[in-house]
């Protein structure tokens, strides 16, 4: 196994040994998913709600949204474990064996999606219990866990990276979570568009999480064609903010190798 | 010069090393020295003289802003990834893995250097056997004593079975046994295997006993470079004591000053005084004197120049107090 994949399992080894993860990990996104989907089902109800007169579960309907969210906020976790090691030392005493540090994050960042990839498939698993498969299949569940991750990864995980090495202080990243949640709640996530207050609405059309939401959400409930667009959409937005925080990531690092 | 030629090309090679950290702190202010293939080097120094940023730079930790350096010929700044693999070391502050066991951090250690399955295990076993650290191998790091932890940490260092070992202040912390068990492995390894130590420590005796050659370091830049016998022979000379069993007459102190022959010596509360080169052959003439003038010796020390006299004359501090 190469360097990297050494690395790489490490992680993932020491998951189940951080509590919070296990806690928040697993237990969160059920909560939430079953939560939120029974505070707001009754919304379908509505006249002018997509799903009104349809037998489609509003689970499935909130579904995208809440692996979105844990994605979204589960990537923004994944600098704890990172924090760890570079309180620790460990993280330096890495860098004095031929683990490069580029290679010692990036493994991070891949066992961090790993879990959050985990995550969301129990949600999903939930989801398809109540309410049945998405529309586009296994293939589009795959793809709706696939396109959360890495426009978590992209933008959160990013983030919190460059705030562990600055800070070296899981403050600083929890103090983010706020704007996670102002993003979610100004979207689609929850309501449909038509339903949100009109400035609430446009919000929502400049909201990177927003497209996002559709494009998941069209996979799930409506098929292939016009997700797609949605997804790239948001997808494209995630990678532009991501591509910023690379450099900020790099830029950051050189600043510690001194 | 010809010695160091036969020994072959230096292990570590240090050229007019400057480090300057980004805040302007002039941590490192050119030093220049060079280590062969199985010494043991010490770098000795008061807080903040610069030892740790030396050993970083060298262990291609941070960028040098000035010199050159090349450990097992790879320069540290264009070379760092073939240097990594060929160096273990042990930073000032333990550097463990809080989530694993003991045994779990050495093979995954193993395993970065490509070392595999059975042969990981065992190299993971043989270590935490010479760390003492058996019996803890399936304990989580975070339960382990600060003394456990560092003797883990030079346990992981060793792993890949490094040629060149980077230690900063690697007995801190260690109780006396745990520190002579360190002294005796790192013998052991130089004697069977070449390992070249490079090692920072504010132990006196430390730089003494186990440094083949001391570098004493203060403010980024190097004050003396030798083996410990001569940095303490350079001090000045070794005194006798000779406690007398009674005060000397006339006749005997004539007696004592022929037999001394105009040698710096002095009488004091009934104790001789005696300034000689080497204390240890000069006791007995000195006692045949003192036996000739019919006197009895109550008790006899031999003085010599500590390392501590070394480092007050060539950084005009002292690290250690003297013991009383
Ligand atoms: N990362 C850093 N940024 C800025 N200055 C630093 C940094 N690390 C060390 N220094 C400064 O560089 C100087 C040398 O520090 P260094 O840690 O090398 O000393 P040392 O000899 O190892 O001391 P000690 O015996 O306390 O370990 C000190 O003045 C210290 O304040
Ligand atoms: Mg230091």
């Amino acid at each position: 196994m190469t360097v990297f994949g050494q690395l790489y399992r490490r992680n993932l080894r020491q998951m189940p040994r951080i509590p919070a993860v296990l806690v928040f990990g697993i237990v969160m996104p059920i909560i939430q998913l079953l939560l939120f989907g029974s505070v707001f089902s009754n919304t379908v109800d509505i006249p002018g709600h997509p799903l009104f007169g349809t037998d489609t579960s509003y689970y499935t309907f909130i579904a995208p949204a809440i692996i979105l969210l844990t994605a979204v906020i589960g990537m923004a976790n994944s600098s704890a474990a990172f924090i760890v090691d570079l309180r620790t030392g460990y993280f330096d005493k890495l860098r004095t064996t031929p683990a490069s540090p580029s290679g010692v994050i990036l493994a991070r960042l891949m066992a961090e999606m790993t879990r959050v990839f985990l995550q969301g498939v129990l949600i999903m698993g939930l989801a398809v219990a109540i309410g049945g498969l998405p529309e586009t299949g296994l293939l589009g569940a795959f793809l709706i866990l696939l396109a959360a991750v890495v426009f978590g990864t992209m933008t959160t995980g990013m983030a919190v990276m460059i705030l562990a090495m600055k800070t070296r202080s899981d403050q600083a990243t929890q103090a983010m979570f706020p704007l996670f949640f102002l993003l979610l709640f100004m979207s689609t996530a929850f309501m449909p568009e038509n339903l949100l207050p009109d400035w609430l609405a446009t919000i929502a059309s400049f909201n990177p999480v927003d497209y996002m939401i559709q494009g998941l959400r069209g996979l799930m409930i409506d098929g292939w064609s016009n997700a797609l667009v949605d997804l790239a959409i948001g997808l494209g937005l995630g990678a532009a903010v991501g591509f910023v925080l690379v450099l900020v990531n790099v830029r950051v690092y050189r600043r510690i190798l001194g | 010069m010809a010695d160091a030629q036969a020994r072959g090309r230096p292990v570590i090679q240090v050229r007019d090393l400057e480090k300057r950290y980004r805040d302007g702190t002039y941590a490192v202010r050119g030093v220049s020295f060079d280590v062969h293939r199985g010494e043991i080097f010490g770098l000795l120094g008061p807080n903040g003289a610069g030892k740790t940023t030396t050993m970083h730079v060298l262990g291609t930790l941070h960028r040098a802003t000035g010199g050159a350096a090349r450990i097992l010929g790879h320069d540290v700044a264009h070379q760092p990834h073939a240097i990594r693999r060929r160096i273990g070391f042990a930073m000032q502050d333990v550097g463990i893995d809080d989530l694993a066991t003991a045994e779990e951090m050495l093979v995954f250690h193993a395993r970065l250097h490509g070392i595999r399955g059975r042969e990981a295990r065992r190299r993971a076993a043989e270590l935490l056997d010479t760390f003492d650290l058996t019996k803890h191998r399936k304990r989580r790091v975070t339960a382990f004593s600060g003394g456990m932890q560092r003797r883990l940490d030079l346990a992981v260092s060793l792993i890949h079975d490094p040629d060149v070992l980077f230690l900063d202040e690697p007995t801190t912390g260690l109780d006396p046994h745990s520190r002579e068990d360190l002294w005796a492995t790192l013998r052991r390894l130089r004697d069977e295997r070449g390992l070249t130590v490079l090692m920072s420590t504010h132990y006196m005796d430390e730089a003494d006993e186990l440094c083949d050659r001391i570098a004493i370091i203060q403010d980024g830049r190097i004050a003396a470079i030798d083996t410990p016998r001569h940095l303490k022979r350079n001090v000045g000379a070794d005194t006798i004591q000779v406690e007398l069993g009674a005060h000397p007459d006339d006749w005997q102190k004539t007696v004592l000053r022929e037999g001394f022959r105009g040698a710096p010596v002095r009488l004091r509360d009934g104790t001789l005084e005696l300034r000689v080169q080497d204390g240890g052959e000069s006791l007995l003439p000195a006692l045949r004197v003192v036996d000739r003038a019919g006197l009895s010796v109550r008790s006899t020390r031999v003085l010599s120049p500590t390392l501590n006299d070394a480092f007050l004359k060539y950084t005009g501090k002292r690290l250690e107090e003297d013991e009383p």
